[in-house]
């Protein structure tokens, strides 16, 4: 039971820093204090359980923090609500709209965010693997850097491509992104 | 607290978070629906197969015993070139055989007590898996939409300005347009670490065939076996030429002695019966995330070395976690619920995203009976299916067709409630005509 102390006052600290949260962002006001407090008492709870039981602790308590979270969602879906007209400008459809200043072929769209920037992400994430391995980092950190790096950089990308107006610049960052990266291919092959 | 973005932002932020997620939502519905019912594989198998053998322990020479039977039984065939021995668990309490050919359940002796039966379970995580396609366009299929599940967390944290002053709002007793934008906004906001933990973890797996084959192509002339031997170790040399199959207890024995604080789960034979044979044991480290370390040992039993899964490189112990987060085993049943729960959350963030985009549709005066007849049939066509292919599975027995059932049964329900929808179409239609001519 001593072994598992550290990961109850993590898993507390996480339920504790959620409370603190809702109490926060419930009121009329905003409350400084109670929301630093809230996410201090959240990180204390990592903090906590990455020194006593390292990432498999963390995975648990951020599940436990999590459900708390859960449990605070299932008292408001409870409450009676109000039904009065909702303030929904923010999630109108008319707003979404408004962007699409130019009409783009949805075609190309797809084209440039999807295989496109998968192409670039890949290149990138192979040219993060030289810079690994030229700084003498080993084969197996830079092999795994290509496999964990292409599912960060092709939806970031992709998102950041959605957010462009002008096609000129989508084509840019790609075409950017890509040429910057193929270089490095030339300086694949195994450890430097 | 609210994060400041300009109104032009959000707005190309919600565009973006529409687009991405209207191309992706009916495979991302039920890549996430089975996903979450994949959280209980071991459960499964153990349902379907209630019969089988089962055991907390059994002993190294029972285990030997069970491997000399089974390829006893192959003799005549042509030979294994891989043995699995799964050892009991907490989750899965069996012992049970694989060989290239078959998968037969082991009785505390090691005598064969019965060909192992869980063709359901399998449908299931073939389903998430691969969507029951060819593993190089389905695996990759899942990697890209789960690389999209990314993509739409980004766009939908930057979509929504007001993300943590409103984190515990939750009108869901309007029954309204806002009720259902409340759910998918408060499930989406406080799953973010989990579905993102999930998404990654997915696409890494998902997209090794792109991006694995990247690295390969570039690096390894091709070969993906090399590009993997620095993260997972590599295969030694083969040797054809007949030997007597290695004997596992001295090995499970030095595990016993050597390592009392892991717990080995599976054997693995390479090339048994050969000179060139050789052992790994998997054994898992409890509280880690990893699935495991692989133990080498060789023919004769002699420890080789580990392939560094626990104490290498950061990246291999990066890759040895993505198993084991991805599919929750890393907790017992606790992290299973915990699992089961934000993988439901998930499921209906995705079906509401689109009723949230059919609303507005509407609010514009431009509805889309099709689309939402069709998609409510999705939403409800992916469990309905799940649940018809496992009443298959109880009725007509480990061989009934469930990919045939299951696609079947989603596209016949989409098909009905489109006939539906323009049949209801049709008479509010005749009704409109008739109300117009008075």
């Amino acid at each position: 039971m001593g072994g598992d102390t550290p990961i109850w006052i993590a898993a507390t600290l996480a339920i504790a820093g959620v409370a603190v949260l809702r109490l926060s962002w419930g009121k009329p006001q905003r409350s400084t204090i109670l929301n630093i407090a809230g996410w201090v008492t959240l990180l204390m709870a990592l903090v906590v359980v990455d020194s006593a039981a390292g990432e498999w602790g963390v995975a648990i308590v951020a599940l436990v923090a999590t459900f708390a979270a859960c449990v605070a969602l299932a008292f408001a879906a409870a409450k009676p609500a109000r039904k009065g007209r909702a303030k929904t400008i923010r999630t109108s459809h008319r707003g979404s709209s408004q962007v699409a200043v130019a009409r783009r072929s949805g075609w190309v769209t797809f084209g440039i965010v999807g295989p496109l920037a998968l192409v670039a992400s890949l290149l990138l994430a192979l040219a993060v693997r030289t810079l690994i391995l030229m700084a003498g980092g080993a084969e197996a950190d830079g092999n795994v850097a290509v496999l964990a790096a292409v599912p960060v950089t092709w939806p970031v990308l992709s998102f950041a491509l959605l957010m462009m107006t002008r096609r000129t610049r989508q084509v840019a960052w790609v075409a950017g992104i890509a040429a910057l990266s193929a270089p490095f291919l030339l300086l694949q092959g195994g450890p430097a | 607290m609210t994060i400041a973005l300009s109104k032009e932002t959000v707005r190309k932020a919600i565009s973006a978070h529409s687009a991405l997620g209207l191309v992706c939502c009916a495979l991302l519905y039920l890549i996430c629906a089975t996903g979450t019912a994949i959280v209980l594989y071991e459960e499964w198998q153990r349902f379907e197969q209630h019969d089988a053998p089962e055991m907390t322990a059994i002993a190294p020479a029972a285990i030997q015993r069970g491997i000399e039977n089974v390829l006893a039984t192959e003799s005549d065939g042509p030979a294994t070139t891989h043995l699995y021995v799964h050892l009991p668990t907490d989750d899965l309490p069996r012992a049970t055989i694989t060989t290239d050919t078959q998968a037969v359940h082991l009785d505390r002796n090691g005598s064969i007590a019965m060909p192992e039966e869980n063709a359901w379970a399998e449908f299931l995580l073939a389903l998430h898996y691969r969507l029951n396609l060819p593993a190089v366009v389905g695996m990759s299929l899942v990697g890209l939409f789960g690389a999209m599940l990314v993509a739409l967390t980004i766009s939908g944290i930057a979509a929504h300005p007001r993300i943590f002053r409103d984190a515990f709002r939750l009108r869901a007793r309007r029954g309204d347009d806002v009720a259902t934008l409340d759910w998918h906004n408060r499930l989406a906001v406080w799953t973010i670490p989990f579905v993102l933990a999930i998404a990654l973890t997915g696409t890494m797996i998902g997209l090794f065939y792109i991006s694995g084959s990247g690295l390969a192509a570039a690096a390894y002339g091709g070969d993906s076996e090399a590009a993997l031997a620095p993260v997972f170790g590599g295969e030694p040399e083969g040797d054809a030429s007949p030997a007597p199959i290695p004997d596992v207890a001295p090995a499970l024995s030095y595990m016993e002695r050597e390592y009392p604080g892991t717990r080995p789960y599976y054997v693995i034979l390479h090339d048994p019966g050969t000179a060139g044979q050789h052992m790994q044991i998997v054994a898992e480290h409890p509280r880690r995330l990893i699935f495991g370390e692989y133990y080498a040992f060789s023919g004769d039993g002699d420890f080789r070395g580990t392939a560094g899964m626990a104490d290498g490189t950061v990246g291999q112990q990066l890759a040895a976690s993505t198993y084991n987060l991805h599919f929750g085993n890393y907790g017992g049943l606790p992290v299973k619920i915990a699992y089961i729960l934000f993988g439901l959350a998930m499921t209906t963030v995705v079906a509401t995203g689109t009723f949230i985009w059919l609303d507005k549709r509407e609010r514009a005066g431009k509805p889309s009976p099709y689309l939402r007849a069709s998609w409510w049939s999705l939403v409800i066509g992916v469990p309905v299916g799940i649940v018809a292919t496992f009443v298959a599975r109880l009725m007509l027995g480990n061989e009934a067709p469930f990919v045939a059932i299951f696609w079947t049964i989603c596209l016949l329900t989409v098909g009905v409630s489109l006939l539906r929808c323009k049949r209801r179409q049709l008479s509010l239609e005749g009704r409109e005509r008739a109300f117009s001519r008075t």
